[in-house]
């Protein structure tokens, strides 16, 4: 029995716990709604691109997750909110220099990618904290921790600023967190796939 | 703040804040604009009359929160006569007279804020409803729809001072995030959010506004309205499964949902105020609901004696969904007793173990 988790519960990632595991009709249940869930996601106007998604951005969400000790959902999820914070953001700030009357717009915009380039850092901070706030209960960053993690890297931002920035995420995204992440789908697919080939009869019974 | 420190004074002269932001006004350079955008603070203050001075007393938050909409009042008349500001403030109130030079620019610096910040929607307050941990519940009209009345919580962040007190509340970020999940569906039983937007209200806080459906009728005056033999257990179940279960769908995470599953989402706080958690509006007999309560809040204890919550995948997840149904089920109050052991139990949780539920 795995028991090495605190009190008892087993470690992540966890799949086909015999004592939690699914059965068969909830685990095609949950597949086909994550199916539909998709193609939405596909059909919608708002398809990620995942442009902050991989590479370096993804690789310092992760360090900074682990830095701060998330669960490997949570990392998901602050790498999904980063990526659409980055590219809403981004283009908001693009509309708005496009819009503007001013003469120098190409130098406006290389004022304002520089600073997009020095708060990376805290919006990454804000992204996982927010993520840290959604799934995990005493685990969460606090402002004096992220002030704490901003100071080991170099910078130096009063509380204040850590708030607002944490403001300017949640309102850019008009406060829609949570959307499926790539995690979401391996693990049912993981699920699935081992369940098929190694799973204990008795937990599937008449339905295999 | 100086103005905070002498609360009473009316600045006369605008704030060189202010003064720039006039200018700004008539010709925006991107630049500053960009600046206003990225450091809201400094350039955003709301007229520092609202805000009490740290040594005087504060008035009572549904006060603040009328200042903050008619600010151009000045902060005295609120604290001699807060009832009468009370039934006549809302947020177009027009400023006194004598007022008038000051007014104007207040008027150009809220047009600036209109202009920045789209969502913001005034909206008519008529009552307060109620309060608590959280926050203060408003009931509010809003005069872009006719006859749309809606629950408006406001939830105040603070921006720096002790770090647990600092930032987004948890609470509102599941909760906003779990309603968001849930808004598409459109459910009958759940409590439709319309709207979140936050301001700034002075230099200490943020105010965040969740917008709702105002509900009607709250369940308490609900069940006690209701005759004797009370409701059937067959509409109960009904009413719980068919809320949850059709939900379910629609959640991404379900470990985060079942964080917020707590015996207020199910049923006590009364539905008209939006507790955190899901605002479920279900009839339940009293006696039901009661020892409903008990159970699931036995539930919880449990858990956090055991330190679960930061450990659950999805399918654990989905299996505590039962066992939060079950007793409503069956009988809950024979079992509660069962469950207190449980929660006394350790190591070993014995509801995770099998998949008999105790009470069948």
């Amino acid at each position: 029995r795995q028991c090495d988790g605190i009190f008892g519960t087993p470690v992540e990632p966890l799949f086909n716990n015999e004592e939690n595991g699914s059965n068969a009709e909830i685990l095609q249940d949950w597949l086909i709604n994550m199916a539909v869930m998709n193609s939405q996601i596909i059909k919608s106007k708002e398809l990620p691109e995942n442009i902050f998604a991989h590479g370096v951005w993804a690789q310092c969400v992760f360090l900074m997750c682990d830095r701060f000790e998330l669960p490997h959902q949570t990392k998901f999820a602050a790498l999904d909110i980063f990526d659409r914070f980055m590219t809403r953001h981004i283009n908001d700030l693009y509309a708005h220099v496009q819009n503007s009357n001013s003469s120098k717009k190409k130098s406006d915009w290389a004022c304002i990618l520089d600073r997009v380039k020095n708060q990376a850092f805290l919006r990454i901070l804000s992204c996982c904290q927010i993520a840290s706030k959604l799934s995990s209960h005493y685990k969460v960053i606090t402002v004096k921790r992220a002030r704490k993690c901003l100071l080991e890297a170099g910078y130096s931002y009063s509380d204040e600023s850590i708030v607002q920035s944490e403001m300017r995420v949640l309102k850019t995204l008009s406060y829609n967190m949570s959307g499926a992440t790539c995690l979401d789908f391996i693990e049912i697919l993981l699920e699935i796939l081992v369940a098929i080939f190694s799973l204990p009869r008795h937990c599937y019974g008449e339905s295999r | 703040m100086k103005a905070s420190d002498s609360p009473g004074s009316y600045p006369k002269m605008p704030s060189p804040q202010q003064q720039q932001q006039l200018t700004a006004a008539s010709t925006p350079h991107p630049l500053q604009q960009q600046a206003q955008v990225l450091h809201p603070l400094k350039q955003q203050q709301q007229p520092q009359v609202l805000q009490p001075s740290r040594q005087q007393q504060q008035p009572l938050p549904h006060q603040q929160h009328f200042q903050q909409h008619a600010h151009h009042q000045q902060p005295s008349p609120h604290h001699q006569q807060p009832q009468q500001s009370q039934s006549k403030c809302h947020a177009s109130q027009q400023p006194q007279q004598h007022h008038h030079h000051h007014h104007h620019q207040q008027q150009q610096q809220q047009h600036q804020r209109a202009q920045k910040e789209v969502h913001e929607r005034h909206y008519e307050f008529l009552a307060h409803v109620g309060s608590g941990a959280y926050g203060q519940v408003f009931k509010a009209r809003d005069p872009t729809r006719e006859n749309v009345v809606v629950a408006i919580k406001q939830i105040r962040i603070r921006r720096s001072g002790r770090s647990h007190e600092t930032g987004m509340p948890m609470a509102a970020i599941r909760e906003i995030s779990l309603l968001k999940q849930l808004e598409k569906r459109e459910h009958p039983n759940i409590v439709q959010l319309l709207d979140v937007h936050h301001q700034d209200i002075s230099d200490r806080d943020i105010c965040l506004s969740l917008v709702f459906e105002f509900i009607d009728q709250d369940l308490n005056t609900y069940l006690e309205r209701c005759p004797p033999p009370g409701l059937g257990p067959d509409r109960i179940r009904v009413a719980l499964y068919f809320t949850v279960l059709e939900c379910l769908p629609n959640l991404i995470n379900i470990c985060t949902t079942l964080l917020l599953l707590r015996p207020g989402s199910f049923s006590f706080p009364p539905a008209s105020v939006p507790g955190s958690g899901v605002a479920l509006h279900v009839p339940l007999s009293q006696a039901r609901a009661r020892s409903a309560l008990v159970v699931v809040n036995l539930w919880r204890r449990r858990d956090s004696r055991l330190g679960l919550r930061n450990r659950q995948t999805t399918s654990s997840a989905l299996k505590k969904v039962g066992f939060l149904l079950a007793p409503i089920e069956f009988d809950p109050i024979r079992h509660s007793n069962d469950f207190q052991t449980a929660a006394c139990l350790p190591a070993r949780p014995p509801l995770a173990s099998g998949d008999k539920v105790q009470c069948s």
